[in-house]
């Protein structure tokens, strides 16, 4: 099997895994505790964990982390946060659709809606369907300008961004374990989850340390994995697929190197179906929104793109993804394009 | 460290691990993905576990609803009907105990700012709540929240007379059984709402469920919303390997039930007959006859309960929960079962029983018990007092 589908989630990394059954297996022979407790197994938790969190204040620069559920849940925390939040209705579905949002149709029209009022502004950093790399530095300065502050969901990113206000972090999707992410920033947070004293106050419930563990353990592996890797395997890519069918020669943004989006006037089911057929595993849309019959809805916000071309496949690359991986899949995805045009025609 | 702190969080049984092995990189794919076999794959895993844990309290798969853990289990169950369309807009009035866990307790109080009137019922000194009382203040209220077995006493409320009045009344009923779960038999058909914890019952951390019946059909607002996943109340890509650890782990609870039961009671009839009964004003906090072994919580008067955890530092042993324990302050379950005593919350003591507990351990812990009640209570000047006989309650302090 060929899987081209890590921006859903990718496999957990040998060097995470290993970190978690090493705590979970310590906890049972008695080392740690539930951090809340006052003996010394319990307080060896509290101790780890604070040691964990610091790293992650470090590789953010950020003073307040903390661990949540998913990314899904640490975007909400930004709406239960603040008063007003602006996103733009392409984001993920955990943020365009959470009914206090104020949905933009284009980032150019951010700095009308920025100037009416204090707001946090909330992105991708890096789009989970298309790849497109967004500006964040230049969103960061125009914020401020406006004394706004910004959100970075940094769930597909690969190198962490410089500046941001709150940061979204999610482990599974840079090789940890699923069911934890993290909030990073400047401010202490209001919660959505009452209870404990845990997180500061910011977040109640027992922490997994496990799952912490492994996910700080992938976020270091990701720091110092080398990205050329992804440039490789897209490179490959671009020179074997007609340009036609790359989405990024419709715009002027610049795209991530480990997410590609490819469009055609073929129905994505039917070519997730052959490649499916083909033992390849690609994603139509983003696994959340994927159920749903509408296709990529942030294709219209392309305006060079073709009227016929609604369709978009996402090939996303992972770790440990080959050339000859990405090879086979262009071999195979330029069969089917070959098999159906000229039945088109 | 000898542990006696299960009900704060139980470790790993290694059988669990072992079934989430696959699903951390072999079986990866993300449950919601619908393109390809490695989602499939996922989703049907996670649908077998859903499965296992809904015939476990007699429930229908999709009854069963996945959260982090039994704090957002109680958080979406309480926020999510209070703020969702079964609620009726002309009740205010909600109801809990004053001895709930905290995530409730403070899940209550911060209603009162959206304009809810949030109760909080005392009990009785067993740690019950008065059936009588409960079906009066039943009147007009939206919801009841209350544990099914408490966490730092281990009482059993009676769900099954507290569900039929609740129906009666047309009250929604949410049970938060993280301490019952997998301890005792328990049947979600008699609630509305029910909270389950993955790290009570030797499951993975960062795993909960919430039973949702759908007979009678409840419905809740989401607390996280985005790509709609969990009938809408729960969105969050679904951790794979953490819900078949779960249904393992459940499923593992049930087949051991009543030999864990067995245990606890073994080793809680040892503590009350060697350290209860043996020394004098030593009193267990709750009903015996209503109660799981599993949890055995005691009041040393005249021993202030922190002094004795620290000469006993050997022991995992704790004074509340552990979500409070930290804070310092006494119990609020021990004082909302005695108001009038004080001193019985801020010696409190609490004794869990686990799969784990060796028969040499407990007794350790009770010769321990044994040795530094006597010497901490010949170093208290109110036990000198006491035992000459002197009433402390009849004694008027001083301010200074």
């Amino acid at each position: 099997m060929v899987y081209l589908d890590h921006a859903a989630t990718t496999d957990l990394l040998a060097c995470a895994k290993s970190k978690i059954i090493e705590v979970f297996e310590q906890w049972g022979s008695g080392k740690y505790a539930n951090a809340g407790g006052l003996y010394k197994s319990a307080n060896n938790s509290a101790i780890y964990l604070e040691q964990l969190r610091n790293k992650v204040k470090e590789m953010t620069n950020m003073p307040y982390v903390v661990f949540t559920s998913c990314a899904s849940e640490s975007n909400n925390m930004i709406f239960n946060h603040a008063k007003k939040v602006v996103t733009t209705k392409y984001e993920h579905p955990s943020t365009a659709k959470n009914p206090k949002a104020i949905l933009l149709d284009s980032i150019k029209n951010l700095e009308q809606e920025l100037e009416k009022e204090p707001c946090i502004f909330s992105i991708c950093g890096v789009h989970h369907e298309t790849g497109q790399i967004r500006n964040t530095e230049t969103l960061y300065n125009l914020c401020k300008k406006h004394y706004c502050k910004i959100h970075i969901d940094a769930s597909q990113m690969k190198t962490l961004p410089a500046q941001a206000d709150f940061l979204t972090l999610s482990s599974h999707k840079i090789g940890g374990p699923i069911g934890i992410a993290a909030l990073c920033s400047h401010e202490p947070i209001k919660a959505i989850l009452f209870g404990g004293k845990q997180e500061n106050d910011m977040r109640a419930g027992t922490q997994a340390l496990p799952l912490i563990s492994g996910f700080v353990e992938a976020l270091e592996y990701m720091q110092l994995f080398d990205k050329t890797h992804f440039q490789k395997l897209k490179k490959a890519l671009k020179e074997q697929i007609e340009p036609s069918y790359m989405l990024e020669n419709y715009a002027q943004d610049n795209f991530a190197d480990h997410i590609v989006c490819l469009v055609s006037q073929f129905p994505a089911s039917e070519i997730a179906a052959f490649m499916d057929m083909n033992n390849i595993a690609v994603a139509i849309g983003s696994a959340c929104t994927s159920g749903a019959l509408d296709g990529m809805k942030i294709l219209e916000s392309f305006d060079n793109l073709p009227e016929n071309i609604r369709n978009g496949i996402r090939v996303s690359f992972g770790y440990k993804t080959t050339l000859a991986e990405t090879n086979y899949f262009c071999q195979k995805l330029n069969a089917f394009f070959c098999k159906r045009t000229s039945k088109a025609l | 460290m000898k542990y006696f702190d299960y009900a704060a969080s139980t470790p790993c049984a290694q059988e669990v691990l072992d079934q989430m092995q696959p699903y951390w990189n072999e079986v990866f794919g993300n449950p919601h993905s619908r393109s390809h076999q490695y989602g499939w794959e996922s989703e049907a895993a996670i649908e077998r576990a859903r499965t296992e844990i809904a015939y476990m309290i007699s429930a229908q798969t999709d009854e069963i609803i996945f959260t982090s853990g039994a704090t957002e289990s109680n958080n979406l169950a309480i926020k999510g009907f209070v703020f969702g369309p079964n609620m009726s807009p002309t009740k205010r009035k909600i109801l809990t105990l004053a001895t709930e866990h905290k995530c409730v307790i403070e899940s209550f109080l911060h209603l009162k700012n959206s304009g809810f009137e949030p109760h909080f019922l005392p009990v009785e000194k067993s740690g019950l709540i008065n059936l009588e009382m409960l079906e009066k203040e039943l009147d007009d209220a939206a919801i009841l929240s209350i544990m099914y077995v408490n966490n730092e006493t281990g009482v059993i409320q009676n769900i099954p007379a507290i569900s039929k009045m609740c129906r009666e009344k047309g009250v929604c009923l949410h049970v938060d059984a993280a301490q019952a779960f997998g301890k005792i038999a328990i049947n979600a058909r008699d609630v509305d709402l029910m909270s389950i914890s993955g790290h009570k019952i030797y499951g993975p951390k960062g795993i909960g469920a919430l039973f949702v019946s759908k007979m009678p059909r409840v419905r809740l607002s989401h607390l996280i919303s985005g790509g709609g996943q969990e009938r809408g109340m729960r969105s969050g890509t679904l951790p794979t390997p953490l819900c078949v650890g779960l249904a393992a782990a459940a499923k593992i609870a049930k087949e051991k039930m009543q030999e864990d039961f067995k245990r606890a009671a073994k080793f809680q009839k040892q503590i009350i007959k060697q350290v209860v009964e043996k020394m004098p004003h030593i009193y267990i906090n709750g009903s015996l006859e209503y109660k799981i072994p599993h949890i055995l919580n005691l009041s040393i008067p005249y021993v202030e309960g922190e002094s004795l955890m620290m000469r006993m530092s050997d022991f995992a042993l704790s004074s509340g929960s552990a979500c409070t324990s930290k804070s310092l302050e006494p119990s609020h379950v021990i004082r909302a079962m005695h108001p009038d005593d004080e001193d019985l919350a801020h010696s409190s003591l609490r004794i869990c029983f686990g799969r784990q507990t060796k028969q040499n351990e407990v007794d350790e812990l009770i010769a321990s018990l044994q040795k530094h009640i006597t010497e901490l209570r010949e170093l208290s000047p109110l036990w000198s007092m006491v035992q000459k006989g002197i009433d402390l309650k009849t004694i008027k302090w001083q301010d200074h």
